[in-house]
């Protein structure tokens, strides 16, 4: 596993609710950043994770629990008292400033001396590669220079947290790409602890240090990327994070953090990722690309299937599968090497025992 | 065949402005045409002389009298633009605190004197203001005076109260609608940066609901300037206005010619007044919705 950075816990969030009306928005979240790390929330659009991150800012107030951040609680700080500083979604940038004025507005409010103010926005506009960009009126900057703005006039705070609320949702794809590596770029150079709220799985999964998954106001899971990615608590991560087979069954065996789930007429062997008992109900996750094909060979017991559907995607070929002992599979090749196959072959199908989870259906 | 092609696309686009411009073209310049002519010419006992003459201006120039009342009018209209956007600018903040239907009953409210005529609307100034009056009842049955004041009514401050509400809901729309439209992320921002909410309102708020605010002005200034029930009613005497002297040229003496000449000196000084002000301030900006 990629250890996660060292460092103390930066912002502790600690058993934080939140209704709006009636509707419970965030459900007991508890959570603690490290200093100096990319974590970024994900989930799809109504999980809560922006109304976290506003609550974090000091933007909404919890209906209950606290926010520490750097040991010191914050939770009824409006935002004007907080080290924090948000990049807003769509940037939020005055449009009656100068480039420039807009990145000095922070150290305006803490009424700075001038010279040292002008100084510390040419240094901020270094930092973003925007040198000459000062005197410009922010109306006429493209996407892409308006964030590096956000994030100039965000930075010369020196806060001890960066909030990010979905910033690259606003631009297009090549753009996006760009600034993903920008940002990380700036956090690696800050080493500030940059806290990242984003729907896009892979945007997720190529940022951060460490992500935590949420759906439906709440935590399912915190981790690296890879842990995440690798070895899914819920079905729901499994399902949410790059594409997974979820192959239906019941618990036969558990035997240390391993399962065995019997699956119409065959045994599958798993890892368990949640506590399991025999006779539970589980789905067996198995990603597309961790799927392996081969020839039908005369393997007694061997697990099979019949491509039903094959697509081309360039890197990879994806091929659908009828199997009698599994149901419909989904298997994603790598194109260059190995057998391909068209549609009516039989294949045998096969996987790492560690490629499996068994999650709580 | 493109060049077809080009005459049809003009001919639809002349047929769109086409419109707009009669609009104009009626409403606008064939009186404003009208007025400057006829300030060139001479009322006579038989109607007009057709002959161009510069008499009217010698006329209105020649006496200190209509200078000193034009200058007032500009003085009035100034302190009446200045005074209403001080005191609607709250109003118009306040209407956008407000949510859903909070804030639709408190803009109906605001709208719904403005229903009745602007003759009207100058008169309850009378029963509020007058001798036995509603303030001066008040006053008097607070013990706070003794006897009715005289001095609330027919007063150059009478006619500002007047002037002031009879123009204010001109203020508050643009200054509402220019608050309206600015993003609540920008406070958000600039709460996030360290801006205090007073400093918010001072850096964030105010600069950006200046569209508003000038084209509020613009509108008051004009109608303020141009006034005359409203300083004839509530002024009495002491409130002869410009405007009265026009209109009295109109309607007393029947001296139309010098009438339509001092309405244009009137035209031509706001016009300069206005250029004067507006300096910096991108007409676009102010008449052309999310200016900014």
């Amino acid at each position: 596993m990629d250890a996660p950075p060292a460092g103390e816990a930066s912002v502790s969030i600690r058993g934080v609710s939140k209704a709006f009306g009636g509707a419970r928005v965030l459900n007991a979240i508890d959570l603690d950043i490290r200093s100096g790390e990319f974590f970024s929330l994900l989930g799809p659009s109504g999980c809560g994770k922006t109304t976290l991150l506003r609550i974090i800012g000091g933007f909404e107030s919890a209906s209950d629990g606290a926010v520490l951040i750097n040991g010191a609680d914050v939770t009824d700080l409006p935002p004007y008292r907080r080290r924090t500083n948000m990049i807003f979604q769509h940037f939020a940038l005055f449009p009656h400033l100068t480039v420039a004025q807009n990145i000095a507005f922070g150290l305006e409010m803490k009424r700075l001396d001038k010279r040292v103010v002008a100084e510390k926005v040419q240094a901020a506009l270094d930092l973003v590669r925007l040198p000459d960009y000062g005197p410009r009126d922010v109306g006429k900057l493209s996407g892409g220079q308006k964030q590096r703005v956000a994030m100039a006039r965000a930075l010369i705070n020196d806060p001890d947290v960066l909030l990010l609320d979905e910033p690259l949702g606003a631009l297009d794809q090549r753009l996006r790409e760009q600034m993903q590596e920008e940002l990380r770029r700036l956090q690696r150079q800050t080493g500030k602890t940059f806290i990242f709220v984003t729907h896009d799985q892979s945007e997720a999964i190529t940022m951060s240090d460490r992500i935590a998954v949420m759906s439906g106001g709440r935590l399912v899971q915190v981790g690296t990327p890879r842990e995440v990615y690798e070895q899914p608590a819920e079905r729901f991560v499994a399902e949410f994070l790059g594409s997974s087979n979820l192959i239906q069954g019941t618990v036969s065996a558990v035997t240390g953090g391993r399962a065995e789930v019997r699956v119409r007429d065959v045994a599958i062997e798993g890892v368990a990722r949640a506590p399991l008992s025999p006779g539970d109900p589980v789905v067996i996750g198995v990603r597309f690309e961790r799927v392996r094909l081969s020839a039908a060979d005369a393997t007694p017991a061997a697990l099979t299937g019949a491509v039903t559907g094959c697509t081309y995607v360039g890197a990879t070929t994806r091929y659908e599968l009828d199997s009698p002992q599994l149901g419909r599979i989904v298997a994603e090749t790598p194109s260059g090497d190995g057998p391909t196959f068209a549609i009516g072959d039989t294949c045998r199908i096969r996987w790492a025992a560690g490629d499996a989870s068994i999650l709580a259906a | 065949m493109t060049g077809a092609l080009h005459s049809r696309r003009r001919l639809r686009l002349a047929l769109l402005v086409a419109p707009a411009t009669l609009w104009l073209v009626i409403f606008a310049i064939v009186p404003l045409g009208l007025l400057l002519v006829m300030s060139f010419w001479r009322t006579t006992i038989f109607g007009f002389s057709k002959e161009l003459t510069l008499d009217n201006y010698r006329t209105a120039f020649s006496s200190w009298v209509y200078v000193s009342v034009l200058l007032d009018a500009i003085k009035v209209a100034a302190i009446t633009t200045i005074l209403t956007l001080v005191t609607t600018y709250p109003v118009a903040y306040a209407a956008t605190r407000l949510r859903g239907r909070a804030r639709s009953l408190f803009l109906l409210a605001l709208f719904v004197p403005f229903w009745t005529s602007y003759v009207v609307r100058t008169f309850v100034w009378l029963p509020m203001l007058g001798r036995s009056g509603f303030i001066n009842s008040l006053l008097m049955g607070l013990g706070i005076v003794g006897e009715p004041l005289d001095g609330l009514l027919y007063s150059q401050a009478t006619v500002l109260i007047g002037l002031v509400y009879v123009y204010s809901l001109f203020m508050i729309l643009p200054i509402y609608m220019s608050l309206d439209r600015i993003d609540p992320a920008l406070l958000e921002a600039a709460s996030d940066l360290g801006a205090r909410p007073a400093r918010q309102f001072f850096r964030v708020t105010l600069p950006l609901s200046k569209p508003g605010m000038v084209s509020g002005c613009i509108m008051v200034f004009l109608l303020a300037a141009g006034a005359f029930v409203t300083p004839q009613l509530l002024g009495g005497t002491s409130g002869i206005m410009f405007g009265n002297v026009i209109a009295s040229q109109y309607l007393t003496t029947s001296d139309w010619a010098f009438g339509a000449a001092l309405s244009i000196i009137l035209i031509v000084t706001i016009f300069l007044c206005m250029a004067l002000l507006g300096r910096g301030v991108r007409f676009e900006q102010v008449f052309v919705a999310g200016g900014h």
